[in-house]
């Protein structure tokens, strides 16, 4: 990671666009795409005409998906990464991005991700099975696993290890909805109690309904280009400081249930920047269950392994606290349409730029994004970025 | 069936015809005969009228759609009231330039066309109420049901005593899949507007032809009200379809596509 130390700070996110429906039924997942680039240009003041590398992935794209959405904008791109490595993917491109636009392969990267998995009824944490269809995997599915299962097991290992109680994940999940309910777009805003939590129905014990994430329709875009040429951008420039990519290798208990790819691609992230887990003001961080945000900021070093239950009680990752975690209400109770990942880097760019009125973290200088792909308990990755104020 | 999109009163609403589909915007051709719009049950959708109009195609015009917060709409509450689905009802009668209408209302549905022939009696040409009421019965162990599977603590609830016993499975099975097409949340506030709502004391106001429609084996409350309202309702006519039990234009199409057009031929 030696190289890298020369990349920081040099390359920034200049737009960002969240796409405000939760439900588009009568949209396909090119056109929330499209809206979404649009948006995303209009933000930094740049048109498609500056665009010259794309980068996407899909839940419903083939693996050359970004060659038809190319096409869809009209776009004939130098750099095309149509890189899918589950929800984290667009955290990955940014990594991407950067380094491309560093190398000087492009100049102004596209990153775009659109979905109606809520309108088309994607059952994504119970359908689609906690194991992928290829060989190792096929030791597994026979058996049933489901993605929430995986996460379940994940969830009583860490009670079965640490002593971690459901009120703890609950806390999770109630932090998050009390952010949503300040958040105009969010999906799900009506307060709930960690009660409520507690009394919804188990989905994949120790996991209550109210431990998952929604399924919403959405999409988003992210602007990337040099630091240099975002100053003369209509918004201010959010920087990259440090970024990091890992896998974590397949099948369940190897090599333990609560060691994710969180801490190999933040350690890598934080190296990179050059600062330290006491920089960081707030987090946005993949909440596809309860227990992902919990051990996710256990393995990003915000906690020591085994600690996050208590982490996270007595408002410490809520607005006001001392480490803010996805102030828009998350995937919990935000949005979450399918993949997530692009929406983490959004609200940490809006967080630094203070545009968050009603659920700004006051003062935020520099944030910590990760996104999750994939399913913890088999195989995932993690992408994590540090980014700060220019 | 062809479907399509309109934006009514800032709503994506999933519209579906007869005939030819049409590009865009294009409104679809209601030339045959009576333009019919048909207003859905609460938790259904206007595809729930699908077998009714084909069955309807070539003689008149029938269109359905699905009202804001069901399957395939935008939104993703419900209107709330039974006033705001007849304005909105209203609105896309307007949108679409349909003219007088026909409005075929089936349970909540047959509770907007009732509204909508109170309130804009202009655009509404004849009602037809299908297994419907003028006024709901309290329920209060039905609606804390919805209340708390809206919130997650108990198991979205799928009732075949709706059908009659004589109902094919497939019938009550497509029935059980469609019911999972729209949120429980929408359907909630749904039960909430129509206990907020009664049309019993106007429906000597109903000044459009009225057919009042029953299943032979519906529950003992909404054949009493279908008495009712033909009784109450000037002019209304009223016909008792055999074979169904509440959920008429899913259980027996054929034999509500009779009556539909016998009431249609003798309005002219």
């Amino acid at each position: 990671m030696t190289l890298s130390r020369d990349l920081s700070g040099k390359i920034a996110l200049a737009g960002v666009y969240e796409h405000p429906t939760r439900w588009a039924p009568d949209k396909t997942e090119s056109q929330i795409m499209a809206e979404c680039a649009r948006g995303a240009l209009d933000d930094c003041g740049l048109s498609l005409d500056d665009v010259d590398g794309l980068f996407s992935a899909g839940m419903a794209m083939g693996p050359m998906g970004v060659v038809s959405l190319a096409e869809y904008l009209d776009l004939k791109p130098n750099y095309i990464d149509g890189t899918n490595i589950g929800g984290s993917s667009f955290v990955a491109h940014v990594n991407h991005a950067a380094a491309a636009i560093h190398a000087g392969l492009c100049e102004v990267g596209l990153i775009l991700y659109g979905s109606t998995a809520a309108s088309n009824a994607l059952a994504i944490g119970t359908g689609m099975g906690g194991a992928a269809r290829d060989a190792a995997g096929s030791f597994v599915s026979p058996y049933g696993m489901t993605t929430v299962g995986s996460y379940a097991l994940v969830a009583q290992r860490h009670m079965h290890e640490y002593g971690t109680t459901s009120e703890q994940l609950a806390e999770i999940a109630v932090t998050m909805r009390r952010h949503a309910s300040l958040n105009p777009h969010a999906k799900m805003r009506k307060p709930i109690t960690i009660d409520d939590v507690l009394e919804s129905r188990v989905i994949s014990d120790p996991l209550h309904l109210l431990d998952c994430c929604i399924i919403s329709d959405g999409g988003g875009a992210l602007v990337v280009t040099s630091a240099e040429r975002a100053r003369d951008l209509a918004k201010p420039a959010v920087l990259i400081q440090g970024c990091g990519e890992a896998v974590c290798h397949r099948e369940i208990g190897s090599p333990d249930l609560l060691t994710i790819a969180a801490r190999q691609s933040a350690d890598n992230a934080f190296a990179m920047s050059g600062m330290s887990r006491d920089d960081i003001d707030l987090c946005t961080v993949y909440d596809s269950f309860t227990i992902t945000a919990l051990v996710t900021l256990e393995n990003l070093g915000f906690c020591k392994p085994g600690e996050g239950g208590a982490f996270v009680e007595g408002g410490r990752i809520g607005l006001g606290g001392a480490l803010p975690v996805n102030p828009d209400g998350g995937g919990l109770s935000s949005n979450h349409p399918g993949m997530r990942g692009i929406f983490l880097v959004i609200e940490a760019v809006r967080q630094l730029r203070a545009e968050c009125a009603g659920r700004q973290v006051e003062g935020a200088q520099v944030a910590c994004v990760h996104g999750t792909g994939g399913t913890l308990g088999v195989a995932h990755s993690g992408a994590t970025l540090i980014l700060s104020k220019a | 069936m062809p479907e399509k999109y309109f934006n009514i009163e800032g709503v994506a609403t999933h519209v579906y015809h007869t005939g030819a589909t049409t590009l865009p915007e294009k409104v679809p051709d209601t030339r045959i005969g009576e333009t019919i719009l048909c207003l859905h049950h609460s938790g259904g959708n206007g595809a729930n009228f699908g077998p009714l109009m084909g069955k309807l195609e070539g003689r008149h015009s029938p269109l359905a759609f699905d009202f804001p917060g069901h399957h395939r709409s935008g939104s993703l509450d419900s209107l709330g009231s039974v006033e705001r689905m007849a304005s909105f009802a209203g609105a896309l009668i307007d949108k679409l330039g349909l003219g007088a209408t026909v409005l075929l209302g089936h349970s909540m549905g047959g509770s907007v066309a009732l509204e909508l022939a109170l309130s804009r009696p202009a655009v509404v040409r004849a009602l037809i109420l299908c297994g419907t009421a003028a006024i709901y019965p309290e329920s209060p162990e039905l609606l804390e049901r919805y209340r708390l599977i809206t919130e997650g603590k108990a198991k979205r609830h799928f009732d075949p005593s709706a059908y009659s016993p004589t109902t094919p499975k497939e019938v009550i099975g497509a029935g059980f899949a469609d019911s999972f097409k729209t949120d429980p949340r929408a359907v909630y506030p749904n039960l909430l507007a129509l206990r907020a709502w009664e049309a019993d004391s106007r429906l000597g106001d109903v000044s459009v032809p009225t057919l009042v429609v029953v299943g032979s084996d519906e529950d003992p409350y909404m054949v009493e009200q279908s008495e009712r309202m033909a009784s109450q309702i000037p002019g209304a006519n009223r016909v008792v379809i055999e074979g169904a039990a509440h959920m008429i234009p899913a259980e027996q199409p054929d034999r509500l596509a009779e009556a539909v057009i016998a009431f249609l031929e003798g309005l002219s």
